[in-house]
């Protein structure tokens, strides 16, 4: 039994910390890349050009403004696998974290979570170049931060439990990675989620991450807020996500050093 | 107050049998994983400011309990109370990334060591220069040689302001003077009152820094008590497993292996006559045939002197702290030890000749107090006799 320092200072360290480490991680995915952190836009670019061309020329859609549409879905679940995945193996490759003392454990899937959250950010200025070409920047994306805080605590949440359960099962890794390549064709990102059959419809009720794309697309796309009820339910399922997994982990990262 | 209090620790591992990480094809086998005791039983206290060694063989302990008192690991039972910074120096190197540059590296380890990071800017040009790296920090890391690395990893580690120390077994980076920099460093803490627990092979380290040592066995503490106590009756149990030879004529005891092999040990006096008489001021040098019967990679060469009177050790010097490499023995050879000057009281002494295995494993041959030696009483009495001159204005 440690006895911890105040709160405010294991605040104040765990969050320079955290930016420390975040920072290093971003630096260190684009070093030595000739065109740097541009890169991090690279990935979805490319795959809104081939998504963009199936489903207006090959399978046309006809949802109107479908490049705004499709990126807005494409860089948020990006940032949820990528996030995700990354913070479930985070103890496991992050080895020497977790023999450091003194160290905040839960840093570690944090640290994961918010680096892949950079990608997103550096994605956001393109998705505001297409609606500044397209039908324009409503007020509304002043709830964007809103939303994306959301995104962060439900990922947290996740990250948090899988991480813990992938130190003693490294299946978890592996199972993580099969779900989330479903989960981009079960979650309504090139599509709409109109377009799902009614009795399917109760999987999308249950996604979070679906509604958080509708979210999304009402208040960047649609120009317009959530509706009021069901989005302060997404706020408390998200919320709820990541207490109970911050309490899992807080459980079980005591025991790390022993399992790996 | 005690800083550290340890009252009946005991750390259990399971063991799976192939070691691998688990998946689950080998769950169904999770009964049949083996347990064991990696501590039990363990009371320590330690006081503010006070430094303990822990000594013992591999897989005793050691390393086990500062991951406990470092708080990265949970005991099984019993409880830990540690009142302060920890800050481990457990493994270096960790975490260091080849890309980035020398001052990222020490930023970061400066950050995972517990300094904020305006805390961590403002020590970075302290810990440039301890790790005498001032021209090469903006290089990418991967330019540096392993030392260069080791220098850095360890400044960073010991500039974030520790109140509680632990060091595992890595008092041996880069070179002799970068080591004996790292000591003094290291007193320099203890003397501000920061409490340290190492753990170390190299018993002379031990001697030197400790107060107090623990000797582990077993996930147990054997024997707890005064440093040097503790390390002279670790040195002769470690002798005890080994098989006894025939003593030497003089007398004494002898142990060892029996790889390599005395053959005969000279004591010369200044003008390299041999003898068994020597002035309390010296100078002396001990000559000693060997001879190893088969090949061995590395050896460690040691002499100490005891007074027959009182027991008390004279001296104690071996090949591996003084930073001599002895390299491959092979057939028959010479070594010789120069004492330059000594200050001995006069009286009756025996030394003890020792060659041990490179890692201090065991002795391949051990004559203890096999060779009397008579120093003559200097001119003037007293247990010192320092070389002095008076000067009057």
């Amino acid at each position: 039994m440690e006895t911890a320092p105040p709160l405010p200072t294991r605040l104040r360290y765990g969050s320079d910390l955290v930016l420390h480490l975040v920072g290093r991680e971003f630096r260190l995915r684009y070093r030595r890349a000739l065109f740097g952190w541009l890169w991090a836009i690279g990935s979805p670019l490319a795959r809104l050009l081939v998504f963009a061309f199936v489903f207006t020329k090959v399978l046309p859609l006809g949802i109107p403004n479908y490049p705004v549409f499709l990126f807005t879905g494409l860089i948020a679940w990006s940032w949820f696998q990528g996030g995700v995945a990354s913070a479930t193996s985070s103890a496991v490759d992050g080895r020497d974290l977790v023999f450091r003392p003194g160290l905040p454990r839960a840093a570690i899937p944090i640290v994961s979570v918010l680096t892949d959250g950079l990608d997103y950010l550096a994605a956001l200025p393109v998705l505001a170049l297409f609606l500044i070409i397209g039908d324009g920047i409503s007020f509304t994306v002043l709830a964007l931060p809103v939303v994306m805080l959301l995104q962060l605590l439900l990922m947290l949440g996740l990250g948090f439990a899988l991480c813990a359960a992938n130190v003693y099962l490294r299946d978890v890794r592996l199972v993580v990675d099969i779900v989330m390549l479903l989960g981009f064709y079960v979650t309504p990102i090139f599509y709409r989620p109109e377009s799902v059959p009614e009795k399917y419809r109760l999987v999308l009720q249950l996604n979070p991450m679906a509604r958080l794309i509708a979210a999304y697309r009402d208040i960047l796309v649609a120009g317009r807020l959530p509706a009021a009820a069901p989005f302060l339910g997404l706020a408390a399922v998200c919320i709820a996500t990541c207490v109970a997994g911050y309490l899992i982990y807080r459980r079980a990262s005591p025991n790390f050093v022993d399992e790996l | 107050m005690s800083e550290i209090e340890v009252h009946q620790v005991g750390k259990r591992y399971r063991l799976s049998s192939t070691g691998m990480p688990r998946t689950l094809q080998t769950l169904p086998e999770r009964t049949s994983r083996i347990e064991q005791w990696a501590l039990r039983d363990v009371d320590l206290s330690v006081a503010r400011g006070e430094t303990v060694g822990l000594i013992g063989r591999n897989g005793s302990g050691k390393s086990t309990l500062l991951r406990v008192l470092a708080g990265i690991t949970r005991p099984t039972c019993g409880r830990v109370v540690v009142r302060g910074r920890v800050h481990g120096l457990l493994s270096l190197g960790e975490g260091l990334h080849p890309l980035l540059s020398g001052e990222e590296n020490a930023f970061t380890t400066a950050i995972l060591a517990g300094l904020t990071r305006r805390e961590a800017r403002r020590r970075l040009p302290d810990i440039a220069a301890f790790a005498e790296l001032e021209e090469h920090m903006d290089q990418p890391l991967r330019t540096f040689s392993a030392g260069m690395r080791l220098r850095l990893a360890f400044s960073a580690a010991i500039h974030a302001n520790p109140e509680i120390l632990l060091i595992d077994e890595i008092l041996s980076v880069g070179d002799l003077r970068f080591q004996e920099k790292c000591f003094v460093y290291l007193q320099q803490l203890q003397s501000s009152g920061v409490t340290i627990v190492l753990a170390s092979h190299e018993l002379a380290q031990i001697l030197r820094l400790s107060q107090r040592a623990v000797w582990m066995a077993d996930g147990q503490v054997r024997h707890i008590g005064e440093a040097a106590e503790v390390v002279e009756r670790y040195e002769q149990a470690m002798n005890e497993g080994v098989p006894a030879r025939e003593p030497w004529p003089e007398g004494g005891s002898r142990h060892g292996t029996g790889e390599v092999e005395v053959v005969k040990v000279r004591i010369l006096d200044g003008d390299g006559m041999e003898t068994n008489v020597i002035g309390g001021t010296g100078p002396m040098t001990v000559e000693i045939d060997f001879m190893a019967h088969q090949a061995v990679p590395d050896a460690i060469f040691g002499v100490s002197a005891h007074a027959l009177s009182d027991g008390v050790r004279a001296f104690d010097l071996n090949t591996r702290a003084d930073g001599h490499v002895v390299g491959s023995l092979e057939g028959p050879g010479t070594i010789r030890l120069h004492l330059d000057r000594m200050n001995l009281e006069g009286g009756s002494y025996r030394l003890d000749v020792g060659i041990y295995e490179a890692k201090w494993a065991f002795p391949y041959d051990y004559l203890w107090q096999a060779f009397p030696l008579e120093v003559q009483p200097r001119e003037r009495p007293g247990r010192q006799g320092p070389p002095h001159r008076w000067a009057l204005e």
